[in-house]
């Protein structure tokens, strides 16, 4: 008796079907290359290094760039429609999708060309799956395909449309979410002033987006910015004297639009990324500062996890850190390494 | 009915003084905002002879308030509203309007009434004039008694005299309503801005993008609502200079990392097809920047020491100007040409002449066809024997007239170069005080 075959390509395929026919983007060679554009995007590397390129598929380049207010693009290649074409585009451009460039296929008549395309701007500048995906308008259809970590890729359409695509063998059904990333991010940001409060959760959207693709685990909570003292059990912290005032890094850049003040929002994100990689909790306010980095908390004989709880310290923390909201804490994150995220604020919804 | 007799809102203050009053303690007696020491300093100065002094000093009392009362609009509308992205939330309202501006502005708002913009306006040149004059031209030439009178009641009558000096009520509404609630296409407040006269058009324009960029949560979502509705219904008649704000503004809250604002021009901007007017970088926002200096440079009293300087760093920036900052760069650079009705800047001149030099006659066809019909400001000019001069000039000079026939469908603008073509003064003044009647503004 021969082995059995198991092979995603056709479920996969019908899902894609499926998907772009909601999108009205329904073409046989978008299928075809789709579906070899996430196979190759899943473990997408180069010369061992792992590469997050973002491939947008669309049929006008002129108004998607007009939409990008200021931009810029370089043409790349062009072959006929269908999956090598597709497979091409990757390959000559992922290694250049960088820096906020990001790879498009464009659909003609007859034919598939394909480049990188970006926005210009600051750091605050709206992203392109912002202006094109998330806020996009189906009168410009364009669909979005990105590994959101290792192993998960995601493709969404104008129309709130997507696929989450799992190629791990287990916990097929926990989402790498942006969703509790946008949580956690709201308890960031419920105090910053209100003209402010939307480029400041895109920062931290951003930020979160680079950690969680980072492959490593990260836990991070939220106090009150009424608070002048941490709690007594993060002592054991290195506290930011002042705290990196996000809100107030972005009005400058708002008033100043120059170069130092952008220069300064950025040297702010790469620091905290490298905060939230590091061992130990990333403190944050709900006034969109982080406070302090690198704490260690003793909890394993306070018995206030719950029994039965598996997993390892990260985790056991990150529980603990659960029984602390309401008691001095505002929310809690937690991010395993293979990108699985949760979170809970005082409203205590769960994912 | 007349388009121009629809108006959205209108400057409520009545005149005050009784046209046969000529004596100025009795003009005086009727300002409530001024102190009585203020009053009895004028009186003294006028009694005294010293008129230039005395219509200098009410002047600048009564523009000091106007621009007070503008200021509580927010230093940010004010900004939008004149189009100066060089104006930001730290700038002086002092410093950075000019006495052309708050007098355009307040008439725009409705804080004054169109008849007393226009004599607001003649005293502002009276005023500009002889502070302008060399020292021994001064001795010879000095403000009469008259022309100190007029100036000292077009003040009292039109700011100093009234009780408040705010923006017309129904304005107030309407940008209140704008931000409070939908509009539908069946509005009254829309059904009249579709009637009015092109300059609350572009004001109401204007007021949406102000409002966009300022407003958040339920309000913003109510503009954009507004603005989906007004962007489109106006699109047709709107000028290309009213478009580019629009695509700029877009640019701006895009960058600005705006994205629910963004969204929501980005619908209109689809629906109208708009997007050709997104610049696709912000090197506009540079120009239109020193376009302003030369502006303002322009406007203060010793314009033709201030303007060689910004003039000349117009001249440096590049040979082409990009087209969403060409219509302010051109007011700017024409009005150096054309200087006032008293004169021009010498020094300038040459700046002036090497940037017109450089339009190219695809750009000069754009600016004749899509923004001198709607630009007051040059339209101003050719009410005065001087400007005129100077523009027939350089309507020769540049070939404006051949220029227009492949791109001018407006007959006004036809007929203006056409006369100045063959500088016919008199015509050209009677065009160009029928394009601003057409915009909206008082003119007799």
């Amino acid at each position: 008796m021969g082995a059995e075959f198991v092979s995603l390509r056709k479920q996969l395929k019908g899902a894609i079907s499926d998907f772009l026919d909601i999108e009205k983007m329904a073409c046989p060679h978008t299928e075809n290359g789709l579906v070899e554009v996430i196979n190759a995007l899943s473990l997408y590397r180069e010369e061992g290094k792992a590469l997050f390129p973002k491939i947008f598929i669309f049929d006008d380049l002129s108004t998607v760039l007009k939409i990008l207010a200021v931009h810029d693009h370089v043409r790349v290649g062009e072959g006929p429609k269908g999956q090598s074409t597709c497979i091409d585009a990757l390959k000559k451009c992922a290694p250049l999708a960088q820096g906020g460039w990001a790879i498009y296929i464009l659909r003609k008549n007859a034919s598939f060309e394909y480049g990188l395309f970006r926005g210009i701007g600051s750091v605050l500048t709206i992203s392109i799956e912002n202006a094109l995906i998330n806020n996009g308008m189906r009168d410009v259809p364009v669909i979005m395909a990105q590994q959101l970590s290792e192993k998960y890729v995601k493709v969404e359409g104008v129309s709130g449309n997507s696929i989450l695509i799992n190629f791990g063998a287990t916990r097929s059904d926990v989402e790498p979410s942006t969703e509790g990333i946008n949580r956690f991010i709201n308890t960031i940001v419920l105090n910053v002033p209100a003209h402010i409060k939307e480029q400041t959760s895109t920062f931290y959207e951003t930020l979160f987006s680079d950690v969680l693709r980072a492959g490593h685990g990260t836990l991070a909570t939220v106090i009150s910015h009424r608070k002048k003292l941490l709690p007594k059990r993060f002592h054991d912290s290195i506290v930011l004297n002042p705290p990196i005032d996000i809100p107030l890094n972005i009005q400058s850049l708002l008033s100043s639009n120059d170069i130092e003040s952008n220069c300064r929002l950025e040297a702010s994100a790469s620091l905290i990324k490298g905060m939230m990689l590091s061992d130990g909790i990333t403190i944050f306010n709900d006034a969109g500062a982080v406070v302090a980095y690198n704490t260690f908390i003793k909890h394993t004989s306070s018995g206030h996890f719950s029994q039965g709880v598996a997993g390892g310290a990260r985790r056991r923390t990150f529980d603990f850190l659960i029984s602390m909201i309401g008691k001095g804490l505002e929310s809690a994150f937690m991010q395993s390494q293979d990108g699985a995220v949760l979170c809970k604020e005082t409203s205590h919804e769960e994912q | 009915m007349k388009s121009n007799d629809v108006t959205l809102w209108k400057g409520q203050n009545p005149a005050i003084i009784p046209p046969t009053e000529t004596n100025v303690d009795n003009i005086l007696s009727y300002s409530r905002q001024l102190h009585r020491r203020d009053i009895s300093q004028l009186t003294s100065s006028f009694n005294s002879g010293n008129y230039e002094m005395t219509s200098s000093y009410i002047w600048q009392k009564s523009i000091a308030l106007l621009k007070n009362q503008l200021g509580n609009l927010g230093i940010l509308f004010i900004a939008e509203m004149l189009d100066r992205p060089d104006i930001t939330e730290f700038s002086s309202i002092e410093q950075k309007l000019s006495d052309y501006d708050a007098i355009t502005l307040s008439e725009e708002l409705g804080f004054i009434s169109g008849t007393g913009a226009l004599r607001l306006r003649h005293s502002y040149e009276k005023l500009h004039h002889f502070g302008s004059l060399e020292e021994d031209e001064a001795d010879e030439f000095q403000m009469t008694i008259d022309e100190c009178i007029g100036i000292i009641r077009a003040c009292v009558d039109n700011v100093v005299g009234q009780e408040r000096i705010e923006a017309a009520l129904d304005f107030q509404q309407f940008r209140g309503s704008l931000e409070e609630e939908s509009f539908e296409e069946d509005s009254t407040e829309i059904q009249r801005l579709l009637q009015s006269p092109y300059f609350f058009k572009r004001t109401s324009i204007r007021v949406l993008i102000s409002l966009i960029k300022s407003t958040s949560g339920a309000q913003l979502e109510n503009v954009l609502v507004n603005a989906n509705l007004i962007i489109p219904l106006l699109w047709k008649v709107l000028k290309k200079p009213e478009r580019w704000q629009i695509g700029r503004a877009y640019a701006d809250v895009f960058v600005e990392g705006k994205s629910k604002a963004a969204s929501g021009l980005r619908k209109a901007l689809l629906k109208v097809k708009g997007f050709d007017y997104v610049p696709e970088d912000l090197r506009s926002n540079s120009y239109i920047k020193v376009a302003n200096e030369i502006l303002v440079a322009h406007d203060s009293m010793q314009n033709y020491y201030n303007e060689p300087a910004p003039t000349k760093l117009l001249s440096e920036m590049g040979s082409i100007i990009p087209i969403p900052a060409l219509p302010v760069c051109l007011t700017a650079v024409l009005s150096v040409r054309l200087g006032n009705s008293y004169g021009n800047s010498w020094a300038a001149q040459s700046y002036a002449t090497s940037i017109l030099k450089k339009i190219s006659q695809d750009r000069w066809g754009y600016f004749l066809s899509d923004c001198l019909s709607s630009d007051e400001r040059i339209l101003y000019k050719l009410s005065y024997k001087l400007p005129i001069m100077m523009w027939c000039d350089l309507v020769k000079e540049f070939e404006l007239m051949s220029i227009a026939k492949d791109n001018v469908k407006d007959k006004d603008i036809m007929r203006l170069l056409e006369e100045s073509n063959s500088g016919k003064q008199e015509n050209i003044k009677a065009i160009a005080m029928r394009l601003i009647n057409k915009l909206g503004f008082k003119t007799s």
